[in-house]
């Protein structure tokens, strides 16, 4: 029964996927390929959120400074020597993970809100942190400099594409896994987890591991990109990110990953005519939508066709 | 010096005090964490300087208008809240109160542009206390933060509404077996906390430049002082907004204010990882 | 018999309020050990303190041998010691399998089945035995509590309990869904897993259990057999009152 109702899906992503492979045989203008390259890379930073965020709860209010750890690594090093992109966006990730574990250990240890408060905090002190040691961060300016990723737009986009591709199925098999079951669970109620042997600060933390690693090689990719790590690039993410994620819809991955690569999308065209009113705009779709459609976007779509394929529920985990 | 840290301490720590009674009350009686709080201080001083300008009316009238107005604006927003607090859950309130601070902040930028703009002081004029030179402004913005805390301690403590805030703060479940109409009270505590705040954001406008992302920083004080305070304690916040307001200026005087807010979060950090409940909070379930 | 579990002295106040005082049992390995007492006489705290969830101020819980104060509720579930609520708590926007899957893959039953197909093997056999098979796929919010109940149970025995805690299971639910519930709870009994039941529906407390322990105020009132139980005087002063005619 769960294989059957898998299969539209699974069609559908795999036709998305192999259209996307074929992208730059299509799209031949080096602008357009540029947005579909970021966007692939928005992809990670949403579905990584979600695989924290989404599926355990525990509200990152402070993403920017994760994927920042991976994007400043990279800028700050590539001023005194040049470090590759294969390098520098794993190591970066690593870098992230381990603020992960600095922030995650004392606040996901106790039940309440306090990791949402401190990672809002957090993101407050690491921007005024940019500021003060601006010698060595570039401050408003940023770090110009770094390497790009290659001096192709069609190889940016194939070294992007496969980056997005891997990270996503990876976080989503895990979240389709029992682990993200168990995640789930503490979202839910996660006093009755424990009360049936899961171990939830070990599962919280597994989860923002998972979390900050994409979240700082997503982060180092885009330095690499563009060749600049910047406060404006970065900062505005933690609350993109949550935008770009609900919008989506969270606790799936995937729909969050959508949200992320439409909306980024959508944004580079609609700068030009929205000018000023962007955030605004972004801003109230979000309200709208965490209002009227609490589901997101794409999850709502996929629950409808779930349904209507005669299932009674949607018993997802393998 | 010491002088200094003493004064900016106390009148900042009585004006904090006013921001975190009103952010714990919330969390006490609702469980709700209303990232909003934040911007009813910068409405509080928005409409002031909106009805200065559009209105020729006495800065006394302008002042109550805009308390008025920001409380309307937070009960208005307590339905859309304890919707999703039902369905959603905390994290959806959690995000919505934080996104609609953003909507806020984006939606006063277009309206007011990037100038700076200013309010004017009370009063003018200054004393020289153990030292140091302090506005008249200051020193009446800290005797209304004191008779304001005065008052609300009173009001908890004898009015029949007052202790009902109390018992619902403490367990909703119990206030209801009492009989307490447990949506009133929540309905009047979210009025009081969004005048605390507007309250707050007035008496310190008149010292800052009102920019419209001035409500991400009381925001963080205000749950900083509540974390160390306990979540739902108003005598913890009283006291954790002074410690705190000494810690700042402290800090700021001897260093910076953004060092001063990195010691904050480490002292934060600290009381979550060895006492979460704060100074004298609830007990974390 | 060996006894599984034996409490010594467990004291524990809130504020002021003493909820458990001195509270002192030894409950034998098989055994089906009952609870009574009035509301607040802290029946439901003693299983909090068993389990992890409330902290002593004094006393010892000797688990086979151990002292389990101080170990987390996720540990003690997965030494073997597991408790539902008086409340059932499902995990909401799941179905019912992926409810009894979260124990299943618990540490505890991580060691007993090696490998997925004994997995799915030891879900089924849950489901079974918790007469769940009609409900499987169906998301827990469309469920009549009756069946919840059930859930709460079986997500219960997922865990393979040697030592199971159930705070008032037929709470809520109709007579006629009683029995059934009663049945699956014997049955568990007899396969070797030791109970000890707070509940208030005396009849059906009665039929189950061997021996019982009343409570009031945190303190022990009295404990025996069900025959001693219900002729005890101070028991019937304290707790019984009208319920009395039940027992009958």
């Amino acid at each position: 029964m769960k294989r059957k109702n898998g299969i539209i899906i699974r069609i559908i992503i795999l036709i998305f996927l192999g259209l996307s492979f074929f992208v730059p045989f299509i799209i031949k203008n080096a602008f357009l390929l540029g947005i579909l390259t970021i966007a692939n890379i928005y992809a990670v930073f949403s579905g990584s959120w979600d695989i924290l965020s989404g599926f355990t709860g525990k509200e990152n209010f402070g993403y920017a400074v994760f994927a920042g750890t991976g994007a400043y690594f990279v800028g700050i090093i590539s001023q005194s020597f040049a470090i590759p992109w294969w390098i520098g966006v794993p190591v970066g990730g690593l870098l992230a993970m381990g603020i992960g574990i600095l922030v995650g250990f004392p606040t996901l240890r106790v039940k309440g809100p306090y990791f949402a408060l401190v990672t809002l905090a957090l993101a407050s002190v690491a921007q005024d942190s940019v500021s003060i040691f601006s010698k060595i961060t570039g401050g408003e300016n940023g770090l110009a400099g770094i390497d790009f990723l290659s001096n192709s737009s069609i190889t940016n986009y194939y070294i992007t594409l496969i980056f997005t591709i891997v990270s996503i199925f990876l976080l989503f098999e895990f979240g389709m896994s029992k682990n993200g079951l168990i995640l789930k669970s503490l979202k839910v109620d996660e006093k009755a987890a424990e009360a049936l042997g899961v171990n939830a600060v070990r599962y919280k933390l597994i989860a923002f591991e998972l979390s900050s690693l994409f979240a700082g090689m997503s982060g180092a990719l885009l330095a690499y990109y563009y060749g600049y790590i910047g406060p404006d690039l970065i900062f505005p993410l933690s609350l993109n990110v949550i935008i770009m994620a609900v919008f989506g819809g969270t606790g799936m991955i995937i729909p969050a990953a959508l949200g992320g690569y439409t909306l980024m999308i959508f944004s580079q065209y609609a700068n030009s005519f929205l000018g000023s009113y962007n955030s605004l705009i972004y801003t109230g779709i979000l309200l709208i939508i965490i209002m009227l459609l609490p589901n997101g976007i794409f999850k709502s779509f996929y629950k409808f066709f779930a349904l209507k394929e005669g299932r009674h529920s949607n018993g997802e985990h393998h | 010096m010491v002088a200094q840290i003493l004064v900016d301490g106390t009148i900042n720590g009585a004006i904090y005090a006013l921001l975190a009674i009103g952010f714990t009350l919330t969390f006490g009686a609702a469980n709700i964490l209303n990232l909003y709080h934040g911007t009813y201080y910068m409405l509080g001083a928005y409409f002031v300087y909106a009805l200065l300008s559009m209105f020729s009316i006495p800065l006394i009238f302008a002042v109550i208008f805009s308390i008025l107005i920001v409380m309307i604006i937070g009960v208005f927003l307590y339905y859309p809240i304890k919707i999703l607090q039902k369905h959603g859950g905390s994290t959806s309130v959690l995000i919505f109160t934080l996104v609609a601070s953003y909507f806020t902040q984006y939606l006063l930028t277009q309206i007011f542009g990037s100038t700076n703009l200013n309010i004017p002081s009370f009063i003018n004029g200054s004393l020289n206390i153990l030292g140091v030179n302090v506005a008249f402004s200051r020193l009446l913005a800290l005797l209304i933060s004191l008779i304001i805390i005065i008052l609300i301690s009173l009001f908890m403590l004898y009015a029949r509404i007052g202790k009902e805030i109390v018992i619902t703060a403490q367990d909703s479940y119990i206030a209801q077996i009492l009989g307490i109409n447990t949506n009133r009270v929540l309905i009047i505590t979210i009025a009081i906390s969004a005048m605390l705040a507007a309250l707050a954001g007035i008496m310190i406008s008149p010292f800052l430049t009102l920019v419209p992302n001035m409500w991400l920083s009381p925001l963080i004080m205000a749950f900083s002082i509540v974390i160390l305070g306990g979540l739902g304690s108003i005598v913890g916040s009283i006291i954790a907004a002074f410690i705190i307001g000494y810690i700042q200026s402290g800090i700021s005087i001897a260093i910076s204010s953004e060092a001063a807010e990195i010691v904050i979060l480490a002292v934060i950090i600290l009381v979550i990882i060895f006492r979460p409940s704060g100074l004298l909070g609830k007990k974390i379930d | 018999m060996e006894s599984i579990i034996e409490i010594s002295d467990l004291n524990k106040s809130f504020g002021g309020l003493i909820v458990t005082r001195n509270l002192s049992l030894k409950v034998e390995t098989g055994e089906f050990f009952g609870i009574l007492g009035p509301n607040g006489a802290g029946k439901t705290t003693l299983f909090n303190e068993m389990t992890g969830f409330v902290h002593p101020d004094r006393g010892k819980i000797i688990y086979k041998g151990e002292n389990i104060i101080g170990l987390k509720p996720y540990q003690i579930a997965n030494i073997g010691i597991v408790r539902t609520f008086q409340l059932v708590r499902p995990f909401k926007e799941c179905t019912v399998m992926e409810n009894i899957i979260i124990p299943s893959v618990s540490p505890r039953m991580k060691k007993k089945l090696r490998d997925h197909h004994e997995l799915n093997k030891w879900v089924k056999q849950i489901v079974e035995f918790c007469d769940l098979e009609d409900f499987l796929n169906k998301e827990v919010e469309s469920l009549p509590y009756g069946i919840l109940r059930k859930l709460e149970l079986a997500k219960a025995l997922a865990m393979s309990p040697d030592l199971l805690l159930l705070d008032e299971p037929f709470s809520g639910i109709s007579e006629r869904e009683i029995e059934p519930l009663s049945r699956i709870i014997k049955n568990a009994n007899n396969s070797g897993t030791t109970i000890i039941l707070i509940e208030h529906k005396l009849r059906e407390f009665m039929k189950l259990v061997n021996r019982i322990l009343v409570i009031d105020h945190g303190e022990t009132i009295a404990m025996g057999t069900p025959l001693e139980i219900v002729n005890n005087k101070v028991v019937i002063e304290s707790y019984m009152g009208g319920e009395y005619n039940e027992t009958s």
